[in-house]
């Protein structure tokens, strides 16, 4: 059996022959200057991002981000990155965003707010991660209910692919920001549910399932992170930064709506923290002792 | 690892190297033998100068044979993407951070990577909202520079369909999953029969059929499932 096709043309698609002038790829690298400086944009929004107190506890960057290096070596690193920006793109002739060239000559507390930054970024290039760190941005400025309109239209999409869990996670969070624990449960009980999600997701979702005495969700979240070996020295420094996080947030949380534990989570949190040394029973003790 | 996405694969780090923060760029996932023309050529004179002066060197002749890579990738990923537009993302991104490079990794995988993330990069575009603006710049371009068609007018053509409509296809094409998409790629394009590919990956002709056929059949219904809700 054997399919008739077009003779050789969708071969065009893939042909070693080249036809590209000078010209052409000229603006190509133009455009590539337009998507490196986005790019820096958006790393600009999440240096932002990292230094007010609520993007600290409610933005979570990408994993290899700038979130392991140290404030000061991330912005220097950011700065070196975007003078070579700025220069390359003046030698070629390209144009360089004004904004950035603001942000390269004055500190970290001069630059306008992180959301600014990420539309920025949008101006230049309209992508999925554009808008996710728009959202961030927004949520560090304490407007979590425009963040999660973003969210939820980007979540609605269906070429998300790689930043779905990202943008999942920054959902909950922003529930979690805006005080909606349920809403912030949901999200991120979907967001354990996917591939690739990260185990201070599990952590985050625990925390808050304990707090609010959802035993269904705490066993969801306890069930992802009892494989999780803590003597592994990376995991036990992973483990510990989201239970920092999670705790920090829920004694803000605690501070600023007043909230108190639920009826049934005492029980639950005992139950749990009795478990032995696991991962699950050590975010339930550090319930107990807060 | 998801194969369906030709960027969720082996990591070989990016091709901006040291400079950028936060990176997070990959490589395609079969691995392809990558081409060996490239092995050794003086990097140290082709990479050297502004960006634009790299890219100069790179167009003429194609001395990295990033053309080839371009072609093993899409083919290793069975993607529908204008090979000429890849090829021209790719040595643009090589041009620009020319300069990071100091010989690690080795040419070749430093290469692969930047064409990586150019399909990566175009795919995404492929789907951003206000993507028009942006490909009629660039077929005013391909007018402006060659008496060439483009690439989708040429495959449209035969089948009775507009260049965006073929555009449009192949955009959603290359969402599908590896499987179908390779399936497709087998079939359709490299001609081979059922009975051979059925062999080849130790499955019934029925199922490779089916994969191949729905690589051609769900583009064409989320593209009606669109029409009908708008």
């Amino acid at each position: 059996m054997r399919a008739d096709r077009p003779p050789g043309v969708f071969e065009s698609l893939t042909a070693p022959g080249s036809r590209v002038t000078y010209a052409a790829a000229l603006r190509e690298l133009w455009h590539v200057h337009r998507l490196e400086q986005a790019r820096l944009l958006r790393e600009a929004c999440l240096l932002l991002c990292r230094a007010t107190p609520l993007g600290r506890l409610y933005v979570v960057a990408r994993r290899n981000a700038s979130r392991d290096i140290p404030p000061g070596d991330a912005r220097s690193s950011w700065g070196e990155a975007c003078r070579d920006e700025i220069a390359a793109a003046r030698a070629d002739g390209a144009r360089v965003h004004s904004l950035l060239m603001r942000l390269s000559a004055s500190p970290l507390d001069r630059w306008p707010l992180a959301s600014v930054l990420a539309r920025a970024s949008l101006d230049l290039e309209r992508c999925p991660a554009g808008r996710l760190d728009l959202a961030r941005g927004l949520i560090a400025e304490g407007n979590p209910d425009e963040a999660i309109g973003i969210l939820r239209d980007l979540l609605d999409e269906e070429s998300l692919r790689e930043l779905r869990v990202a943008a999942l996670e920054a959902l909950a969070l922003a529930f979690e920001s805006a005080g909606e624990t349920r809403r912030s449960l949901a999200w991120y009980a979907a967001t354990i549910g996917e591939r690739r999600s990260d185990l201070r997701v599990a952590v985050s979702l625990l925390a808050l399932a304990l707090r609010c005495g959802d035993a269904p969700r705490v066993e969801i979240a306890a069930r992802r992170l009892r494989p999780v070996d803590l003597s592994v020295p990376g995991t036990r420094m992973r483990f510990l930064g989201a239970l920092r996080l999670a705790r920090e947030r829920i004694g803000r949380d605690r501070r600023a709506r007043g909230g108190s534990l639920s009826e049934t989570a005492p029980e639950i949190i005992t139950r749990l923290a009795l478990e032995g040394r696991g991962a699950a029973a050590e975010v339930a003790r550090t319930l107990l002792r807060a | 690892m998801d194969r369906s996405s030709p960027a969720a694969a082996a990591q070989t780090g990016s091709i901006r190297g040291a400079h950028a923060p936060g990176s997070t760029l990959s490589t395609g996932t079969s691995t392809p033998a990558p081409p060996e023309a490239c092995a050794d050529p003086d990097w140290r004179k082709l990479l050297s100068g502004t960006p634009r002066e790299v890219l100069g060197r790179l167009v003429l002749d194609d001395p990295l044979r990033v053309r080839e890579f371009v072609a093993t990738r899409l083919r290793a990923d069975a993607l529908l993407l204008d090979a000429d537009r890849v090829h021209l993302r790719a040595i643009a991104r090589i041009a620009r951070f020319s300069g990071h490079y100091r010989g690690r990794p080795v040419l070749r995988d430093w290469i692969e990577s930047a064409v990586v993330e150019a399909v990566h990069e175009l795919l995404r575009e492929d789907h951003e909202p206000g993507r028009g603006h942006r490909t009629e710049s660039a077929r005013e371009c391909r007018r402006a520079d060659s008496e060439e068609p483009g690439v989708f007018a040429s495959l449209a053509r035969p089948l009775g369909l507009n260049p965006e409509a073929m555009r449009a296809a192949c955009a959603a094409f290359n969402l599908l999953p590896l499987a179908e998409r390779s399936a497709f790629f087998d079939f359709v394009l490299r001609g081979r029969s059922l009975d051979e590919m059925a062999r080849t990956q130790g499955e019934s002709a029925t199922e490779v059929a089916r994969r191949a056929l729905d690589a051609v059949l769900k583009p064409a219904l989320a593209d009606e499932g669109k029409g009908g809700g708008a």
